[in-house]
């Protein structure tokens, strides 16, 4: 190999094709003379275009179609020729410099073309250069080349990740082999699961019980866990009313007017609620505006006025304190019964953090868009970060998440695209340059990820990530098969 | 037909290869600006060239012959090298050689093709192998010779292998490009030699062309008993003008001079029976040629495997690496 042109941080790379390299692969480019090297990433291999190529293979379209014959070449210097055609120019980006073993962001300087030497760094070359998954490892899958990678879990905490890439690529595996790697070490996390798919964590292939059984919670909202106006609280209660059912300020002053009535005279119950409504002397408009809001709590199933029968989140959270799961199984929920419960959820868990019930929450959210409300995008990566909700974001349509989020990210999975404005959306992605991005994640196979963050040591890595031990029934539902 | 084992090939073409590459190892190897597409040596007196514009209308009207193609089946085969310069050593020249022989059965094109081999020339070499002497002056002319020395050992080497058919060759029957021998050796197994000189465009202004234009069919002119002394003396061919297809295209024809003038007519109407023209120019040479030629990325894969396998250092004159290379000035 050998260094042809650098611009900015791209580099130039000619290599000769009986070597193998891919994308993604990492290149070395060591200057002999000052010492120090360059550390690249090959995002694009393209033919060598020089001089008579063209020529060349006119040659070849104009008489191989008629011609039949051999060739008498005693020097085997058709292979030769062969080979020089298939020469390809290795497109690299520079991620960082190293100077006597380590790794520095001064990438500015020129490498000599003669006083150097490119050669490609092996995956264990590469793992110890970054020093990855030495403090928390998290074994997570697969380099190029088949050496096991570990990330450190510390590089996920106390930030915000995305998983992205077109369906079926494994986000959700992904997200599972994560969530199970954080409990390990210990870590509290919150399943938001749209598709039910996160129930079996506790079970191995088979069905039986695995390791994490015990830490695992599954909440299936309206069936195992209800709660009562209580215990929602005013504020929680508010947001829902506001946000969710879109009640307008006038009313909920109202509201809280016959709230706090009933609550003096009365244990508080949605039906207490509805009978001081009716018989109140509220303006007609106001009291068919809570009377709906009421009838809609109610029917939502969620809500109960049996003190027994509700499910305490910190009696839950407890559980799962020392490490565990708790998975809001939110699958067989109606749109606007999903959107109370997670508003509901997100409430308490905020209020939760804010008492210091728990030092932080490894929030993953499936398909946020669904029931995420819009102002809570921000929130989540402002207030509620620094609360110590840690949120993950799991979307096979990265234009449903806001664009803030994008440049805040801290850590990145990516899975393939081929759509060019999923493409485009991603690159907001601060990270990364846009032509790594698109180049590596147009080619990425299946269960491959590009991964990037203090976790990789913000160097991005591609990552084959590996098989989970766990059923996981993380299937799109399909027809046939 | 045509036996391409290549235990027929000129071993003495094959052996003074690794002679003479061998004892180049760990040599340096200067390259200059050769490298053009397609770099003809262009020497003096290669081809002889035929003054048309002395030519008179009436006399060349008269020795016009309109030829009908004859249909009875004879293969076609067409010889083609190429000799490429690689660089200058020390005291020499290495150079590149690849030939072809493409033959047309009833049912398709067929061809071997022989190289690239390579060749480190020397003074020396020259005198004792290829018993040539070496013209000090000029490097081009001294290829020339290796050229046609070569070229003239392929001929050698396809003839012998060759019985029944019809050879056409690249440029034209003159002594400085075939041997007697050679023709004699053609004769003797049935086969009818051609040359076609690719040079055609020359001629396409003047007089012998509006003779020709106005033919529908294909036709030839006869130039022989016109051409000059000095120039007959070299020629060992019946010298035509031809245009053997409806394109207004000519090329100079030579048939083996042996042969009687009608029976010499007689093989151009088989050839033109029996194999397909572009432009005028028969398919069978055109494909060799294409093969044959040594391309800039194939000079370039030689220098590499010069480098490789020999250790050998090449040089590039500074300015040119850039110019010349593109993306491979840096080795
Ligand atoms: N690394 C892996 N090794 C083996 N199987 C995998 C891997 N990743 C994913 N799978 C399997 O591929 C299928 C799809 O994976 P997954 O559900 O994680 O995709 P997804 O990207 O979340 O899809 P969707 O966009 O539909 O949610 C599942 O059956 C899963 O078990
Ligand atoms: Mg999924």
């Amino acid at each position: 190999m050998k260094l042809f042109k650098k611009e900015d941080e791209t580099i130039q790379i000619l290599c000769f094709p009986d070597e193998d390299v891919r994308k993604g692969d990492y290149l070395m480019v060591e200057d002999f003379r000052s010492g120090r090297s360059l550390l690249v990433q090959v995002i694009d291999i393209r033919f060598a275009n020089f001089p008579g190529l063209m020529e060349d293979l006119l040659r070849d379209e104009l008489t191989e179609k008629i011609v039949f014959g051999d060739d008498f070449d005693p020097l085997g210097l058709e292979t030769q020729i062969t080979l020089l055609r298939d020469v390809r120019i290795l497109l690299g980006k520079i991620r960082c410099s190293i100077e006597d073993g380590k790794l520095n962001m001064n990438i500015s300087w020129l490498p000599s073309r003669t006083h150097s030497r490119v050669y490609k760094v092996d995956a264990l070359r590469l793992v110890e250069l970054l020093k990855l998954g030495k403090k928390r490892p998290l074994k997570i899958g697969e380099m190029n080349g088949g050496l096991e990678l570990a990330i450190d879990v510390d590089g996920l905490d106390g930030g915000l990740t995305i998983i992205t890439g077109r369906k079926g690529t494994g986000k959700s595996h992904l997200s599972k082999l994560l969530i199970l790697g954080l409990v390990e070490y210990g870590a509290p996390c919150v399943v938001f699961d749209v598709n039910g798919e996160y129930v079996n964590l506790g079970l191995d292939k088979n069905g039986e019980k695995n390791k994490y059984y015990e830490r695992i919670v599954v909440l299936e909202p309206t069936k195992n866990f209800k709660i009562t106006l209580n215990y929602a609280g005013k504020h929680i209660l508010a947001n829902i009313l506001t946000y969710t059912l879109g009640l307008p300020q006038t009313s909920l002053r109202e509201f809280f007017r016959v709230w706090d009535e009933t609550i003096q005279t009365n244990h508080l119950t949605i039906k207490k609620i509805v009978e001081r409504v009716k018989v109140s002397n509220l303006h007609e408009h106001i009291k068919e505006a809570l009377l709906s809001r009421l009838y809609t709590l109610e029917r939502s199933g969620f809500f109960t006025d049996e003190e027994f029968k509700l499910v305490r989140v910190e009696d839950v959270l407890g559980r799962v304190s020392g490490g565990g799961v708790i998975v809001l199984n939110l699958s067989r929920l109606p749109n606007l019964e999903r959107k109370i419960v997670v508003e509901f959820m997100l409430g308490k868990l905020v209020e939760l953090l804010k008492r210091w019930f728990v030092k932080a929450i490894f929030l993953f959210a499936e398909e946020a868009h669904l029931y995420l409300r819009e102002t809570y995008w921000e929130d989540i990566v402002t207030r509620m970060r620094h609360l110590g909700l840690f949120t993950f974001f799991i979307t096979n349509q990265p234009d449903s998440i806001h664009e803030d989020i994008y440049r805040q990210v801290d850590t990145f999975f990516l899975f393939n695209f081929k759509n060019e404005n999923d493409l485009n959306t991603i690159t907001k992605v601060s990270k990364v340059d846009s032509e790594s991005m698109k180049s590596i994640t147009y080619s990425l196979e299946p269960y491959h990820c590009l991964a990037v963050g203090q976790a990789t040591k913000e160097i991005p890595l591609i990552i084959k990530v590996k098989e989970l031990p766990v059923k996981t029934m993380g299937e799109t539902r399909k027809f046939f098969s | 037909m045509f036996n391409p084992w290549m235990d027929f090939f000129p071993e003495n073409l094959v052996n003074l290869s690794f002679e003479s590459i061998h004892g180049l190892k760990g040599e340096k190897l200067e390259v200059e600006g050769l490298i053009r597409s397609e770099e003809t040596l262009n020497l003096e007196g290669e081809t002889e060239t035929l003054n048309l514009k002395t030519f008179k209308k009436e006399d060349l009207e008269k020795r016009v012959f309109e030829i009908s193609p004859l249909n009875d089946y004879v293969t076609v085969v067409g010889v083609d090298i190429s000799l490429r310069k690689i660089g200058n050593t020390k005291n020499g020249v290495v150079c590149a050689f690849r030939g072809t022989v493409v033959w047309k059965d009833e049912y398709a094109y067929h061809y071997t093709r022989y190289g690239p081999l390579l060749y480190h020339l020397t003074e020396n070499h020259a005198k004792t192998v290829f018993g040539l002497k070496f013209d000090g002056g000029n490097p081009n002319h001294n290829l020339g010779k290796i050229q046609f020395f070569v070229e003239k050992v392929f001929q050698k080497h396809v003839l012998r292998n060759l019985k029944n058919s019809i050879v056409l060759f690249d440029g034209c029957l003159s002594t400085q490009m075939v041997n007697v021998e050679t023709l004699n050796l053609a004769r003797k197994n049935n086969n009818r030699v051609l040359a076609f000189a690719k040079k055609s465009r020359l001629y396409s202004w003047s007089e012998p062309l509006k003779v020709l234009r106005e033919k529908f069919s294909p036709c030839i002119l006869c130039l022989n008993d016109l051409l000059s002394e000095s120039f007959k003396s070299t020629c060992l061919g019946w010298v035509f003008l031809a245009k053997l297809s409806k394109e207004n295209f000519l090329f100079r024809l030579d048939v083996d001079k042996t042969l009687a003038l009608d029976e010499a007519v007689q093989t151009v109407r088989r050839l033109i029976g029996n194999e397909h023209f572009h432009h005028g120019y028969p398919e069978t040479l055109r494909i060799a040629h294409s093969l044959s030629i040594l391309t800039r990325v194939e000079v370039i894969a030689i220098q590499r495997f010069l480098t490789e396998k020999l250790g050998i250092k090449i040089l590039r004159p500074e300015n040119h690496r850039r110019m010349l290379f593109g993306p491979f000035g840096g080795w």
